[in-house]
């Protein structure tokens, strides 16, 4: 009998760890001050079963959807936040900290864009050993501020594909054309 | 001595009513013949019929409304799924950007 209590207290106590140390990406990504002020807001949630039921609605026929059917795969959910406002800093960037005080010591951060003028994008990853295994994307313009978690295995570079995808130009390609225009008009001016 | 009297009197040997054998020939005719089978009104059926389609209805109703609001949220959960992918990809871009330039 107590043998019986030992295994069915251990067996609660796993069912209650396990999924906290699955979810342990997620991030409250709620600002209600600035829900309140922005002019127009894009939330987004879905989670592990809004993806998949999303999934299955996913034309494998169209490019886009595809490549986004692909991405998913895995995943345990994205949560999107997005703040417009009609003027230029109507929002409190130090709002953002909320959000960075969440991150535990398995965030990191790859990515930090500063500009005075134009867009801050901080990119952290939740990773535990080498595998991602969470995305936080903080991004703050003068008149929207923007933050992206997905939780789970992501694949930074298909994500970062994508680009190419949703009718988005592939940067990497484009800055490979730039290139080689600017060779092709130095090599005219010579001759 | 009154006893066996009585006795004698009770255990007396009587002959049978006039007619029973026919009775129990008869009564034996009437167990043997086929049992009428009693259906129910046909009010009843009429009833019973109307319950079932109502029920088959209701139940067909049901389903196509699961089938119909499965169908509304796997639409809204593929449209957000795409705005949020398209707004990711797009931030990704930003820093791809800067990195490149960098």
């Amino acid at each position: 009998m107590t043998r019986f209590l030992i295994s069915l207290m251990l067996s609660i106590i796993a069912s209650i760890a396990i999924p906290a140390s699955a979810q342990g990406t997620r991030i409250n990504l709620d600002l209600p001050d600035m829900a309140a002020k922005a002019s127009e807001t894009v939330d987004v949630t879905l989670d592990g079963a809004m993806l998949r039921l999303a999934g299955k609605f996913l034309s494998s026929t169209d490019a886009d959807e595809r490549a986004a059917k692909e991405m998913i795969n895995g995943l345990k959910g994205i949560y999107v936040r997005s703040y417009e406002f009609e003027h230029e800093g109507e929002y409190d960037k130090a709002q953002a900290e909320r959000i960075r005080t969440q991150l535990g010591p398995s965030w990191k951060k790859i990515v930090k864009v500063s500009s005075k003028t134009k867009e801050d994008v901080d990119i952290y990853v939740d990773t535990q050993g080498d595998a991602v295994t969470g995305l936080l994307i903080i991004s703050a313009e003068p008149k929207e501020f923007t933050v992206v978690n997905i939780v789970g295995p992501v694949d930074i570079e298909k994500l970062a594909g994508l680009e190419g995808q949703f009718g988005i130009p592939h940067i990497s390609r484009d800055l490979k054309e730039a290139h080689k225009d600017k060779q092709g008009k130095k090599e005219d001016h010579h001759e | 001595m009154n006893l066996d009297h009585e006795l004698n009197r009770v255990l007396a040997r009587t002959s049978a009513p006039d007619g029973f054998a026919d009775r129990v020939v008869a009564r034996l005719g009437d167990a043997n013949a086929p049992r009428q089978r009693h259906w129910p009104a046909a009010s009843t059926l009429r009833r019973l019929a109307a319950a079932v389609t109502l029920t088959l209805a209701l139940g067909g109703l049901t389903a196509h409304q699961i089938v119909e609001h499965r169908r509304t949220e796997g639409e809204r959960a593929r449209r957000e799924l795409m705005t949020a992918l398209h707004i990711a990809s797009a931030k990704m871009r930003v820093a791809q950007r800067a990195v490149a330039h960098d």
